[in-house]
C-alpha cells in the first residue's frame, strides 16, 4: 500500500496514470485488476488524504475504477455487482469498451446455468439501482421531471417498452420515438444504446438459444460453423488464393516441407505456376475453340490449376 | 532513568491489554488441574506441578472448595428436606375427602341436573321437527342412564382414582420407609465423603474438584427431586378439579354437542391417574435396581476424598437419576398439566448435567481457538516477515515467523511458532474430518453418477443396466410414445450399442461424401449435367444472335461470340465424356448418405441431462472454493495437487478458472509432457510422415495443440476422465480462453456426429482464423496480447520460452496490414503482442518473402491511400516492439513504471 506522501506526490501520480493508461490500452485484464483494487486501497486506507487531497483523490479514485473495469473478467461476482451498481457510467471513459465481451468470462465461469441466469438477473437490478447521471438533460417520465440517472433511463425504458425481453426493433423504436431520446447528444445517444443493448442481453435466459453465451462449433454429416445465440454461421469455404497462402504458412510451421531443393524453390513454383498459367493462356487464344490443340493445352492448364 | 510509576503502568497496561487471554490461561490451567486431579489423580505434589500447585494453587483451591462446600451442603439439606416431601406427597390418597371436592362437586352436579331439563325439551322439538340426530329412541335411554350416573360421578371417579393408588401405594409404600433409601440411593452421603481441606495445595485442588462436581450432582439431585414432587403436586390438585368437574363428563355422554369439550376432561382425568403409579413405579425400580444390579465391580479401593466420584459410586448415581429421568419421560409422554412440568423439569436436568461437558469441552474450546488464531504466540513472541531461501542462499519468497520477545527469547519464539495455527480442539478436528469425508462421499456418489452417464450414452446392454444409476435421465429418455413403446424402441436401439453403431455408420457417411466428391471430379458427365450445359450454350448463342448490331461495339460482339462457342466448346467435351451410369451412381449415392443420416439419428446418444447437470454443480463448488485468485503459480500448484489427489473436478475447475483470469496457458506450459506429441506432415516428394512436435520431458506447447495434451494427458489418462467428459472440459475452458482474447486456446473442441472431438491443430487453426476476422481488426491488434498471435513454446536450451508466430498471426498480419501500420505508427499496437511478435522477427521476414514469392508484395493502403509493401509493415512492427523490449524488465514482462510503490500496489491488488 502507498503511503498518503507519496500519493500526494504529483510525479507519483504520473507514473501511476502512464502504467495505467499502458495497461488500459494493451487490455492487460489481470495486471489492471490489481493495480486497480490495490490503488483502490491505497487511496481508501490513507488517512485523511481524501480529506486533504480531494482533486487527486478523485483522479486516482477514476483511475481506479477504469482499471478495475479493464479488470472485470478476473473479479468475483459481488465485484461485479458493485461496480456496475456505482460506477457504470465511467466505464463510457474507455475508449471502444465493451460491458458483453468483458462480462463473457464471468458468465462462462458459472457452470450452472440456473445460477447463470439468477446472476444476470441481480445485474439487471443493479443497473436499476444505479443513481450515476449518464446523460445532461432531466428525463420526463409520467409527466414527472427525474434526474438522467442509468436507474431513471431503465425505468422510463420498461415503462415504455415492458419489462420482457425486447426485439431489436422495438429497442430501435424506442431510441428514435422517445422524448427523452429526443434531447440527447450523439455520444449520448450512444451511451443509452450501449446501455439497453447490455439490459437486453442480461434479461436473455442462459437457457434458451439466443441467451447461451457459449459458442457451439459444429461438424455434423459434413456442415462445419458454429452456433453462436441460436444462430447457425457457417464457416466460409476456403478460396484458391486461400489455399495458395496456406501452403506457404503449412511451410513455415513445418506441416510441409519444402521440396528437396530449398523454400526458395518452393516459392518460385508458387510463382511459376502462375507464369505458366498465364502463358498457356496466351498460347491457347492463338488456337480455335475446340480444336485438338487448343484442347491439350486445356488439359494442361487444368492440371496447373489443380496443383 | 528509570521510573517505577512507569513500569507499574506498562505493566497495568499490558495486564489490560492481554487480560483475556491471562485469564483463559489461567482458566486452561485451571481446568487441566481440575481434570486431571478428580477421583483418580495421581499423586503429583512431588515435582515441579506439585510445587506449583503447592505455591499458587492452595489458596485458590481452598477458596473454591470453600465455597462449592457451602453451596453443595446447602443443596445436601434442601435434597434431604426434599426427600421427606416427596414421600409425604406420595402418599396421599384421600382425593374425593378434600373440602374443595365435596363442596365444588355439589354444585356442579345441580347445573348437571337442571341442564337435563333443557335437554328434555330439546329432545322434544327435535322428535317433533323429526332431526334425526336427537330422536327421541336414540337419545332418551342414554339420557336417563346418565341422569343416573351424575349423581354418582364423584364415587365413579373416586372408585378409579383409588384403583390407581391401590397400585401407586404399593410402590410408595416401598420406598416411603424413611428418608434413609432415598440418601442412600442417590448417593448423597458419599457426596461429601471425606471431603477436608487437608491444608496443601495439591490436595486442596483434588477437594475443590470434587466438590465442584459434587454441587453439580446435588443440583441434579435437587431438581429430579423438585420435579417429583411439583408433578405429583400437580396430579393432586388436576385430580381434585377432575373430580370436581365429574358430572360434566357425564351429561357430554348423554348430550353429543358438549362431548367434544367434556370428553378433554376424562382423558386428562386418565392421564393424571395414570402418572402417579407410574412416577411410583420408576422411583421405586431406580432403588431396587441400585440396591440388587451394580454395573460394576468394584474392584479397586475407593475411599476418602471424593468417594462419589469412584467408578461404582458415581454409575450407582448416574443410573438412578437416569430412572428417574426415564419415570419423568414416561409422565411427559402421557401428557397433561403434571407432564408439562415433568417436560420442562426434565430439560433443566438436561442442561445441568451437560453444563459439565460443555465447560469440558466449550472453555477449552474457545482457548484452542485463540491459540491457533496466534493470541498465545502473540503474548510470547513478535510476528515478524522474513525471507524465504532456497539451498543456494537465495531469496526466494517471504514467510510470517514469530520471533520471540526479550524476556522469552529463543524459547518464545519456538513455543509461538509451535503454537500459531496449532488446532488443539477435538471439536473442529471431528467437524474438519466429517465434513471432509462427506464431501469425498458426495464426490464419490457423483462420479458414479457420472460413470452412469457415460456408460448409458455409450450404449450398449451393459449401458443400459449401468444407465440405471442415472435413472431420472433414462426413463425421461425412454418415457415416450403409446404405452412407451417409442421408449422401448430406444431401448433396443441402445441395448444394440449406441456409441458403436453410430461410429460406425459415421465412418460409412465419411465413405458417401468421399465418394459424392470423386464423383464430381472424375471428368465424367451425366445426362442432366450436359442437359444443363447444353442450356448454357443456347443462352450464349441467343445473346450473341439477339445482340443489337448498331449498338454493339466490335469487341463486344466478339466477346459474345467467344463466349457462346466457349459454352459450345464445353458442350462438346462433356458430351465426349458423357457416362449414361453417372446420374445412376450420383442417385444411389445421394440416397445411401441419406439412408445412413435417419439411420444415425436412431443411435443418437442419450442426453444425461440431470447427471451433467449434478457434475457441473460439483465442479462449480470446487470453483467457489478458489476464490478469487489470479495468481498463476498458485493455480499451478493447486492443478498439480489435485491430478496427485486424482481430485477430477478440483482438476476441471482449476482449468476452468485459470482460463477466466487468463493463466490457462501457463497451465499448460507447466505439465511435462508423459510422451512423445505427433503431427502430420508431408515430405519433400509428398508422402505423409509423422513428426515429432513436442518431445517427451519437454513442456506442452502453449497452443491449442498444448491444450489437446494437457487434456489428454493429465484429464482423461492421469485422472480417468472419460473421453466426452474431459472434451466436455475442455470446450468450456477453450471457449473462456477466446472470451478473454487468448485465440491460440479457443476452439480446439467440436461436435461431430452427437459427440464431441479434439480439432488437429490445422483445423483448429482453420476456425479459429474465421472467428478471429469476426473481431474487428484494430480492437483485436490494440486489445490482444501475444497468446492471440503465436504459440509460446520451450526454448531447445530449456532456458525459458520462445514465442512462435502461428497460422493465426500470419494470416491476420496478411489480411490486415493497414491495421498494424496504422496502430504501430500511433503507439497503439499492442505491447506484449509487438514485443514478442519482434522476438519472432526472422520468421515474420521469411513469410514476407514469402508472400513477395507468391505474387503478393504490397497492398492498397486505405488510410494512407497508398500502395505499401508488407516489408515496410513488417519492419515498422519489429522495430516498434524492439523499442519496446529495450525498456522491459525481465521475461516477457513490460517495464510500466518502474516504482516500487506501484508494484507494490498491484501486488497488494493481486493479493486481495
Amino acid at each position: 500500500m502507498a503511503q498518503q506522501t507519496k500519493l500526494k506526490d504529483q510525479e507519483f501520480f504520473a507514473k501511476v496514470q502512464k502504467t495505467a493508461e499502458d495497461l488500459i490500452n494493451d487490455n492487460n485484464f489481470t495486471e489492471a485488476y490489481n493495480l486497480g483494487a490495490g490503488l483502490n486501497d491505497s487511496i481508501e486506507k490513507a488517512k485523511n488524504f481524501k480529506i486533504e487531497s480531494q482533486e487527486l483523490y478523485r483522479k486516482y479514485k477514476e483511475l481506479a475504477i477504469k482499471l478495475l473495469w479493464i479488470g472485470l473478467p478476473v473479479m468475483t461476482k459481488n465485484e461485479v455487482r458493485r461496480i456496475f451498481r456505482d460506477h457504470f457510467v465511467k466505464s463510457f471513459a474507455i475508449f471502444g469498451y465493451d460491458h458483453w465481451v468483458k462480462l463473457k468470462p464471468i458468465l462462462l465461469a458459472i457452470m450452472s446455468l440456473d445460477d447463470r441466469d439468477a446472476f444476470k438477473k441481480q445485474l439487471t437490478q443493479v443497473l436499476a439501482e444505479n443513481q450515476e447521471k449518464i446523460t445532461n438533460k432531466k428525463l420526463l417520465i409520467s409527466s414527472e421531471e427525474k434526474d438522467p440517472t442509468v436507474g431513471n433511463w431503465i425505468l422510463d425504458y420498461n415503462r415504455s417498452l415492458g419489462t420482457s425481453g425486447m426485439s431489436g426493433i422495438a429497442r430501435t423504436q424506442y431510441l428514435v420515438n422517445s422524448i427523452n431520446i429526443k434531447n440527447l447528444s450523439k455520444e449520448e445517444k450512444e451511451r443509452i444504446q450501449k446501455l439497453f443493448e447490455l439490459y437486453e442481453r442480461l434479461k436473455l435466459s442462459s437457457q434458451t438459444l439466443e441467451g447461451y453465451e457459449m459458442d457451439v462449433p459444429v461438424n455434423e454429416m459434413g456442415v462445419n460453423g458454429t452456433i453462436r445465440q441460436g444462430v447457425f454461421e457457417p464457416t466460409p469455404p476456403e478460396t484458391k488464393n486461400d489455399k495458395i497462402i496456406q501452403r506457404i504458412i503449412d511451410e513455415m510451421m513445418g506441416r510441409i516441407k519444402p521440396t528437396a531443393s530449398g523454400g526458395e524453390d518452393v516459392v518460385g513454383g508458387t510463382k511459376g505456376v502462375q507464369n505458366e498459367l498465364t502463358q498457356l493462356k496466351i498460347l491457347a487464344s492463338e488456337y480455335p475453340a475446340g480444336s485438338l490443340e487448343r484442347r491439350a493445352i486445356e488439359e494442361e492448364m487444368g492440371k496447373l490449376n489443380a496443383e | 532513568m528509570f521510573n517505577i510509576t512507569e513500569k507499574k503502568n506498562k505493566f497495568y497496561s499490558f495486564i489490560h491489554q492481554n487480560r483475556r487471554i491471562i485469564f483463559s490461561f489461567a482458566g486452561s490451567i485451571l481446568l487441566l488441574f481440575v481434570a486431571n486431579n478428580t477421583a483418580y489423580a495421581v499423586d503429583n505434589s512431588s515435582g515441579v506441578l506439585g510445587t506449583v500447585s503447592n505455591a499458587v494453587g492452595g489458596v485458590v483451591a481452598t477458596l473454591i472448595a470453600i465455597i462449592a462446600l457451602l453451596v453443595s451442603s446447602a443443596l445436601g439439606l434442601l435434597s434431604t428436606l426434599l426427600i421427606q416431601v416427596l414421600i409425604n406427597i406420595a402418599s396421599y390418597s384421600s382425593f374425593t375427602g378434600a373440602q374443595a371436592v365435596i363442596t365444588g362437586w355439589v354444585i356442579i352436579r345441580d347445573i348437571c341436573n337442571m341442564f337435563f331439563i333443557l335437554i328434555l325439551l330439546i329432545i322434544a322439538f327435535a322428535t317433533i321437527l323429526r332431526v334425526e340426530s336427537y330422536n327421541i329412541k336414540k337419545t332418551l335411554p342414554k339420557l336417563l342412564i346418565m341422569a343416573v350416573l351424575i349423581n354418582f360421578s364423584k364415587t365413579i371417579f373416586g372408585l378409579i382414582t383409588d384403583s390407581a393408588q391401590i397400585v401407586m401405594m404399593t410402590f410408595v409404600n416401598a420406598f416411603s420407609q424413611g428418608a434413609g433409601f432415598f440418601v442412600n440411593m442417590l448417593n448423597i452421603v458419599d457426596i461429601y465423603k471425606g471431603v477436608a481441606l487437608s491444608g496443601t495445595g495439591w490436595e486442596n485442588w483434588k477437594v475443590a474438584a470434587t466438590l465442584i462436581l459434587a454441587v453439580i450432582a446435588s443440583i441434579v439431585t435437587v431438581i429430579i427431586l423438585g420435579v417429583m414432587i411439583a408433578v405429583l403436586t400437580v396430579r393432586i390438585v388436576m385430580i381434585w378439579i377432575y373430580t370436581i368437574f365429574s358430572p360434566l363428563v357425564f351429561l357430554g355422554f348423554a348430550f353429543p354437542p358438549i362431548a367434544k369439550y367434556t370428553g378433554q376432561i376424562w382423558q386428562d382425568f386418565i392421564k393424571q391417574v395414570i402418572v402417579g403409579p407410574v412416577l411410583a413405579f420408576f422411583i421405586w425400580l431406580a432403588l431396587t435396581t441400585q440396591q440388587s444390579t451394580p454395573l460394576v465391580n468394584q474392584t479397586t479401593v475407593c475411599a476418602g476424598v471424593a468417594e462419589f466420584f469412584c467408578e461404582g459410586n458415581f454409575q450407582k448415581f448416574i443410573i438412578t437419576i437416569g430412572l428417574l429421568m426415564g419415570g419423568m419421560m414416561a409422565a411427559q409422554q402421557m401428557g397433561g398439566a403434571a407432564a408439562s412440568i415433568a417436560g420442562k423439569g426434565l430439560n433443566w436436568a438436561k442442561a445441568v448435567a451437560g453444563t459439565p461437558g460443555k465447560l469440558a469441552l466449550g472453555t477449552p474450546g474457545w482457548v484452542a481457538g485463540k491459540i491457533k488464531m496466534g493470541a498465545f504466540s502473540d503474548l510470547l513472541a513478535t510476528k515478524k516477515t522474513v525471507d524465504v531461501h532456497d539451498e543456494a542462499g537465495n531469496v526466494i519468497g517471504q514467510k510470517t515467523k514469530y520471533v520471540g520477545k526479550k524476556w522469552s527469547r529463543g524459547v518464545g519464539g519456538a513455543l509461538a511458532n509451535f503454537a500459531y495455527g496449532l488446532e488443539l480442539n477435538p471439536v473442529n478436528m471431528y467437524k474438519g474430518i466429517k465434513e471432509g469425508l462427506a464431501s469425498k462421499t458426495e464426490k464419490d456418489k457423483m462420479r458414479g453418477i457420472v460413470a452412469s452417464s457415460d456408460a448409458l450414452k455409450g450404449g450398449g446392454v451393459l449401458g443400459l443396466v449401468k444407465g440405471l444409476g442415472v435413472s431420472r435421465d433414462m426413463t425421461e429418455a425412454l418415457a415416450h410414445g403409446f404405452f412407451w413403446a417409442d421408449g422401448f424402441k430406444r431401448v433396443i436401439a441402445v441395448a444394440r450399442g449406441t456409441d458403436r453403431k453410430r461410429m460406425g455408420i459415421s465412418k460409412e457417411l465419411d465413405k458417401a461424401f468421399a465418394e459424392q466428391k470423386a464423383l464430381e471430379k472424375d471428368g465424367k458427365y451425366s445426362k442432366s449435367q450436359i442437359d444443363g450445359q447444353r442450356e448454357k450454350a443456347m443462352d450464349a448463342k441467343e445473346r450473341y444472335d439477339n445482340a443489337d448490331r448498331s449498338a454493339t461495339s466490335p469487341e463486344e460482339l466478339n466477346k459474345l461470340v467467344e463466349a457462346a462457342k466457349e459454352e459450345n466448346r464445353i458442350l462438346k467435351e462433356m458430351e465426349a465424356n458423357f457416362d449414361s451410369e453417372k446420374d445412376n451412381k450420383v442417385s444411389l449415392n445421394n440416397n445411401k448418405i441419406e439412408q445412413l443420416r435417419t439411420d444415425m439419428t436412431h443411435y443418437r446418444p442419450i442426453q444425461t441431462f440431470y447427471a451433467d447437470r449434478d457434475r457441473d454443480a460439483l465442479i462449480s463448488q470446487t470453483q467457489q472454493k478458489l476464490g478469487n485468485t489470479n495468481n498463476e503459480d498458485l493455480l499451478k500448484e493447486l492443478f498439480k495437487n489435485a491430478i496427485a489427489n486424482k481430485d477430477r473436478e478440483a482438476a476441471a475447475a482449476i482449468m476452468l478458472h485459470a482460463a477466466r483470469v487468463g493463466h490457462l496457458n501457463e497451465m499448460i506450459h507447466s505439465w511435462t509432457s508423459k510422451k512423445d506429441v505427433k503431427e502430420e506432415y508431408i515430405d519433400e516428394n509428398g508422402n505423409k510422415k509423422e513428426r515429432i512436435v513436442i518431445g517427451e520431458g519437454k513442456k506442452l506447447h502453449q497452443s491449442g495443440l498444448g491444450l489437446n495434451e494437457l487434456v489428454n494427458q493429465a484429464l482423461i489418462s492421469e485422472l480417468g476422465m472419460s473421453e466426452q467428459q474431459a472434451y466436455a472440459v475442455q470446450a468450456d475452458a477453450s471457449m473462456l480462453a477466446k472470451s478473454v482474447g487468448h485465440f491460440n486456446m479457443a476452439e480446439t473442441i467440436t461436435s461431430e456426429n452427437g459427440r464431441l472431438k479434439q480439432l488437429s491443430q490445422a483445423n483448429h487453426m482453420g476456425r479459429i482464423r474465421g472467428e478471429a476476422r469476426k473481431v474487428d481488426a484494430r480492437t483485436y491488434l490494440r486489445n490482444y496480447n501475444r497468446i492471440a498471435h503465436g504459440d509460446e513454446i520451450e526454448a531447445e536450451d530449456g532456458s525459458g520460452r520462445d514465442f512462435k508466430i502461428n497460422d493465426l498471426g500470419f494470416r491476420t498480419f496478411l489480411e490486415n496490414p493497414g491495421a498494424y501500420r496504422y496502430l504501430v505508427l500511433r503507439n497503439e499496437f499492442n505491447k506484449n503482442a509487438a514485443m514478442n511478435i519482434a522476438r519472432d522477427k526472422k520468421r515474420l521476414f521469411e513469410f514476407v518473402d514469402k508472400l513477395k514469392g507468391a505474387g503478393t508484395e504490397t497492398y492498397w493502403d486505405e488510410y494512407e491511400k497508398k500502395e505499401v509493401s508488407y516489408k515496410d509493415v513488417a519492419d515498422s512492427l519489429v522495430k516498434y516492439g524492439e523499442i519496446i523490449s529495450k525498456t522491459s524488465v525481465g521475461e516477457g514482462k513490460e517495464k510500466l513504471g518502474v516504482d516500487e510503490a506501484i508494484k507494490q500496489m498491484r501486488e497488494s491488488g493481486a493479493k486481495s
